[in-house]
C-alpha cells in the first residue's frame, strides 16, 4: 500500500522525513522540501509532530537529526550506549560488536557497532538471524532459569509460528552450566562469542573474523565479558 | 490527536510490553478507536516500522532498529561540560573563551572551575562533575599525577576525561601542543642568538608533563653546543610574579647569566620585567605565543622568540575526542599533539596572538 490508497498518509510521509533525516539526505526544512517535493505547510506540521514525539531533534544550528525516543523505543533498558562504550578497549579494537536479544526462535540484532575487519556476514541493526546460529542466543538462554528461557522463547512463537518442536530445538541450546563466554561456528554467521548482559534481555556478541589469531580472540572474549559486566 | 502522535502511542506500547500484541490489545491499552489502530498498525508495517507476525500481531519492525542505531551514530548529545583549570591566567581563559564556542555549538552548558594551583581541588572538582552527572570532563592539569582516584570514578560512571595541556594519569585521552618540539624551537632560537655560546638559565614551571617536555626539548637543542652552559635552574609557576621571583633569584647568584628559557610566556614576562629594571639586555626565550610576550618581540626585547600554543585548536581537538568518547567510539589516538610555531622578530608581525 502506498501513499496515495493509504488511511495514514501521514505515517508514511513522517517514515520518508525520518530515513531522509537519518540518512544525511536532508537534514533541513528546505532541504526536506525539495527532496521529498511536499508542500511547506505540510513538512513543517510533519516536523512539529516528529519533534513533539522526539523523533526528531533540531540542533542549536538548525540541523535536523533523529531523535533519542527512536533509541529508547528499541531500547527500553537504555544500555545500548553504555555497553558499546565499555567495549572501546585495545583488544577489541577494530572488531564488530552487536547487541542482540532473542526473539522467538531468533535473534534480533539491537545495534551493530562495525568494526574494520571482513566477516562472513555483516550483521545489520533490525536484522534477525536463526538462534541456532547465534552464540547470542545461547548465552542469553543459559543466563536464565528453564521456566523463564521458555518463556523467553514462546512470548513469540505464535508471531512467528513456530510449532513446538522449533520452540524445544531453540530451547536445546540452553547451556545448564553457566559459562563467561558462548561460541557458536555456522557458515552463513560465521564464528561468535557471546557473554550476557546481566540484568537485561540482551547478549553482547563478538564477530570474530575468519582466521583470527587465537591469543588474540582469547583476549577479545575477556575484554568482551568484562564489558558485558561492568558497563 | 494527529496520526503520527497516535503512531508513536502505538510504537511505545509494543516496546514497553516487550512482545508481539495483537490488534484488540493495542486497541485497549492506547485508548484509540479500533480503525484507527489498525489503519496505524499497517502504515507502520509498510514501513517496516512494525513487522505483522502470522498470528497477526505486531512486533517492532527492522527499520525501528536502523532509526534508533542512526539516533544514536549522530551521538548521545552532550548537555553538560565540565572544565577544571588552573588559575584565570590569560591561556586558560582563551581555552574557557573557546570552550564556550563549543558549548553553545552543541547547545550544551558549561560549568568552569578554577582549581587554584591545587590538585586536591582539582580532584575534588572532578568528583562534584561526576556526581553532577556531567557527558564530558575536561581538564588542564595543575599537576600530572594527584588525580588517579578522581579519574577513576568518572571511568566508573562512563564520563569521559580528556585532558588538555598535558597529560594526566587516569584521563582518556590527552590534547596538547607538541611540547618538547616547543621546548626545542625556543632552545634553538636562544642557541641563535647567543651564537652558540653562553652562560643560560632555565626557569621551569608547575609540575606537569608539558613542563619537563619543554625542558627536555630545550635542553636537546642546546646540547649539541658544547659552549652553551646551564648554570641555574628555577620554578615558576603560571604568572608573571612567579618569574620575576625566580630571576631576582638566579641573578642573585648568577649575575652574568646570558640568556634565559622559560616554560610559559607569563614566566618570561616576569624575567622580562627584572631584567628591564636591571637595565640588562639578557635574551629570553617562552613557550606560549601569549599576546604580552609577541609585543615584546615585536617591540624588541627582551624577549626574543616564544614557541606558540593554540589554545582554540587544543580545545576544539580535546571536544572532537570527548564527543567521540561519549558517543562510545573506541579513539585510535587518545594522545594527540598540536605542532607549535616559533614566533620571533621575522614573523612577530605577521602573527595574531590568542589572548
Amino acid at each position: 500500500m502506498g501513499i496515495a490508497d493509504s488511511r495514514t498518509p501521514a505515517v508514511h510521509r513522517g517514515a520518508r522525513i525520518l530515513d531522509a533525516v537519518s540518512s544525511g539526505a536532508a537534514t533541513t526544512p528546505s532541504g526536506l522540501i525539495a527532496l521529498l517535493e511536499l508542500p511547506k505547510s505540510s513538512i513543517a506540521d510533519l516536523l512539529g509532530t516528529l519533534e513533539d514525539v522526539g523523533f526528531l531533534t533540531r540542533r542549536v544550528d538548525g540541523a535536523l537529526h533523529p531523535g533519542s525516543r527512536l533509541s529508547d523505543l528499541a531500547d527500553p533498558e537504555s544500555v545500548v550506549q553504555n555497553l558499546f562504550r565499555a567495549c572501546a578497549t585495545p583488544d577489541l579494537e577494530g572488531h564488530t560488536i552487536s547487541l542482540v536479544r532473542l526473539f522467538g526462535n531468533q535473534i534480533v540484532f539491537v545495534d551493530v557497532h562495525l568494526g574494520r575487519l571482513p566477516l562472513p556476514l555483516t550483521p545489520r541493526p533490525g536484522q534477525r538471524a536463526e538462534a541456532t546460529e547465534c552464540a547470542g542466543a545461547t548465552a542469553i538462554l543459559s543466563a536464565l532459569p528453564a521456566d523463564d528461557a521458555a518463556a523467553a522463547v514462546s512470548a513469540a512463537a505464535r508471531h512467528l509460528g513456530l510449532t513446538d518442536d522449533d520452540v524445544r530445538r531453540c530451547l536445546d541450546l540452553r547451556h545448564r552450566r553457566r559459562r563467561k563466554v558462548y561460541e557458536s561456528q555456522s557458515a552463513q554467521m560465521g564464528r561468535q562469542l557471546a557473554c550476557p548482559v546481566p540484568g537485561t534481555p540482551y547478549a553482547l556478541t563478538l564477530h570474530v573474523p575468519r582466521g583470527w589469531p587465537e591469543p588474540a580472540v582469547a583476549k577479545a572474549a575477556r575484554a568482551l565479558h568484562a564489558a558485558a559486566q561492568d558497563y | 490527536m494527529p496520526a503520527l502522535r497516535r503512531a508513536a502511542v502505538v510504537l511505545q506500547q509494543i516496546s514497553d510490553s516487550g512482545r508481539p500484541m495483537s490488534l484488540a490489545e493495542l486497541t485497549q491499552r492506547t485508548g484509540l478507536p479500533k480503525s484507527s489502530v489498525m489503519g496505524i498498525c499497517h502504515a507502520l508495517a509498510d514501513e517496516n516500522l512494525l513487522a505483522r507476525g502470522v498470528d497477526g500481531t505486531y512486533a517492532l519492525g527492522s527499520r525501528l532498529f536502523e532509526l534508533a542505531s542512526a539516533a544514536r551514530a549522530h551521538g548521545l548529545p552532550i548537555g553538560d561540560i565540565g572544565f577544571s583549570y588552573p588559575v584565570a591566567e590569560s591561556f586558560f581563559v582563551a581555552e574557557i573563551d573557546a570552550l564556550r564556542a563549543e558549548a553553545d555549538r552543541l547547545g550544551a552548558r558549561l560549568h568552569v572551575h578554577a582549581a587554584k594551583e591545587d590538585r586536591r581541588t582539582q580532584s575534588r572538582q572532578i568528583v562534584e562533575f561526576v556526581s553532577a552527572g556531567v557527558d564530558l570532563i575536561l581538564v588542564e592539569p595543575v599537576a600530572t599525577d594527584g588525580l588517579e582516584d578522581a579519574c577513576a570514578q568518572a571511568r566508573a560512571a562512563r564520563i569521559p576525561v580528556v585532558a588538555i595541556g598535558s597529560a594526566v594519569s587516569g584521563a582518556d585521552a590527552v590534547v596538547a601542543t607538541d611540547n618538547t618540539k616547543a621546548g626545542f624551537l625556543a632552545g634553538s632560537a636562544l642557541v641563535a642568538r647567543l651564537g652558540g655560546r653562553g652562560r643560560v638559565a632555565v626557569v621551569g614551571g608547575i609540575p606537569i608533563t608539558a613542563n619537563s617536555d619543554r625542558i627536555a626539548g630545550f635542553l636537546a637543542a642546546i646540547a649539541p653546543h658544547q659552549r652553551i652552559e646551564v648554570v641555574a635552574t628555577s620554578y615558576g609557576e603560571l604568572d608573571a610574579k612567579s618569574g620575576r621571583r625566580a630571576a631576582a633569584e638566579i641573578l642573585a647568584a648568577n649575575p652574568a647569566v646570558d640568556g634565559f628559557f622559560a616554560a610559559n610566556d607569563q614566566i618570561a614576562i616576569g624575567i622580562s620585567r627584572v631584567l628591564r629594571g636591571r637595565k640588562l639586555s639578557v635574551p629570553i626565550v617562552g613557550v606560549d605565543g601569549a599576546r604580552n610576550a609577541v609585543e615584546e618581540i615585536r617591540a624588541g626585547g627582551p624577549i626574543v622568540a616564544t614557541a606558540t600554543q593554540d589554545p582554540a585548536a587544543l580545545v576544539r581537538a580535546a571536544m572532537d575526542i570527548g564527543i567521540a568518547l561519549h558517543g562510545g567510539a573506541h579513539v585510535a589516538r587518545p594522545s594527540r599533539y598540536l605542532a607549535p610555531k616559533l614566533i620571533d622578530a621575522h614573523n612577530a608581525a605577521d602573527y595574531q596572538p590568542w589572548g
